[in-house]
């Protein structure tokens, strides 16, 4: 589950900018870069070669 | 000076690939003495922020204290998918999971009280890159506790080990013989314990303390986060 807490914690793993999560899309998006990460079965997938953009 | 402490990780894919069968029966038995330990020198508070790092299929869950904020990370979307089925066995669903690569977590600085790394260092392409983000997240003072095998200091069985190593880092499974002071000199990290755990020979417990600059700044708040 990704809620509050855990995206405080979470960063770009490229630019260690904030991220936030795009709900409709279920993407979680660097803030600071743009990069857009892909969350599977609930789980965020946080790999700099999975992202889209950048 | 790096190099002597790579493997390639598309040879460490292929082992666990082929090793994943057994993979839980081995890692289970034979290695669960060195996973118990180091949970309990954790010491975790209440409201303690954990890292697992290298979580795997999630063979270190049953052994945390309960209600914990306990986050695991592993490059294996696969393996995370075992540990998620385990985290709905034992009704543990406060734990968070992603897939993340060690050498480059996507974690703000300071995120955790303690980090444990278990059976990790010798499986990634760079342990050294690996210790160095571990002491990124983990907040000054922090615990970081590593699990791992290290290159006998006995001369005569450093020197078997050393003669063996190329064959144990051929299958791509660990690198037998990393050296574990020239290691944590490296990254700066002064062991406070070092213990020998599990059957054989090599397998160290250490804990240290996160020495480092304090940036406040980026550290998230902490306190009233705390998910029951």
């Amino acid at each position: 589950m990704i809620d509050k807490e855990f995206l405080e914690i979470l960063a770009c793993p490229a630019c260690k900018g904030e991220v936030r999560l795009d709900e409709p899309d279920e993407r979680i998006v660097c803030q600071a870069c743009g990069r857009r990460y892909p969350v599977r079965d609930g789980i965020p997938v946080m790999l700099i070669d999975e992202a889209e953009g950048k | 000076m790096r190099s002597r402490w790579q493997l390639s990780q598309k040879s460490i894919k292929r082992a666990y690939a082929a090793v994943s069968p057994v993979y839980d029966l081995v890692f289970d038995r034979i290695f669960s003495p060195g996973r118990v330990e180091a949970i309990k020198l954790m010491g975790i508070g209440p409201d303690d922020r954990i890292l697992d790092v290298g979580i795997g299929t999630g063979l270190n869950l049953p052994l945390y204290p309960r209600h914990r904020q306990l986050v695991g990370i592993d490059i294996s979307g696969k393996m995370l998918r075992k540990a998620h089925e385990r985290i709905r066995e034992l009704n543990a669903s406060y734990v968070r999971l992603a897939v993340m690569d060690a050498m480059q977590m996507g974690f703000q600085d300071n995120s955790f009280d303690h980090v444990l790394a278990t059976y990790v260092i010798s499986v990634v392409p760079d342990p050294i890159q690996v210790l160095q983000e571990i002491r990124r997240v983990c907040r000054p003072k922090g615990h970081i506790i590593i699990v791992n095998h290290f290159k006998s200091e006995h001369p005569i069985m450093g020197r078997i080990e050393g003669l063996m190593a190329p064959l144990i880092t051929r299958t791509g499974l660990f690198k037998p013989d990393l050296q574990l002071t020239p290691l944590l000199e490296e990254v700066g990290l002064v062991p406070d314990q070092i213990h020998r755990v599990n059957l054989f020979s090599g397998w160290r417990l250490i804990q240290c303390s996160n020495s480092k600059e304090t940036t406040p700044d980026r550290a998230p708040p902490k306190g009233g986060t705390h998910v029951r």
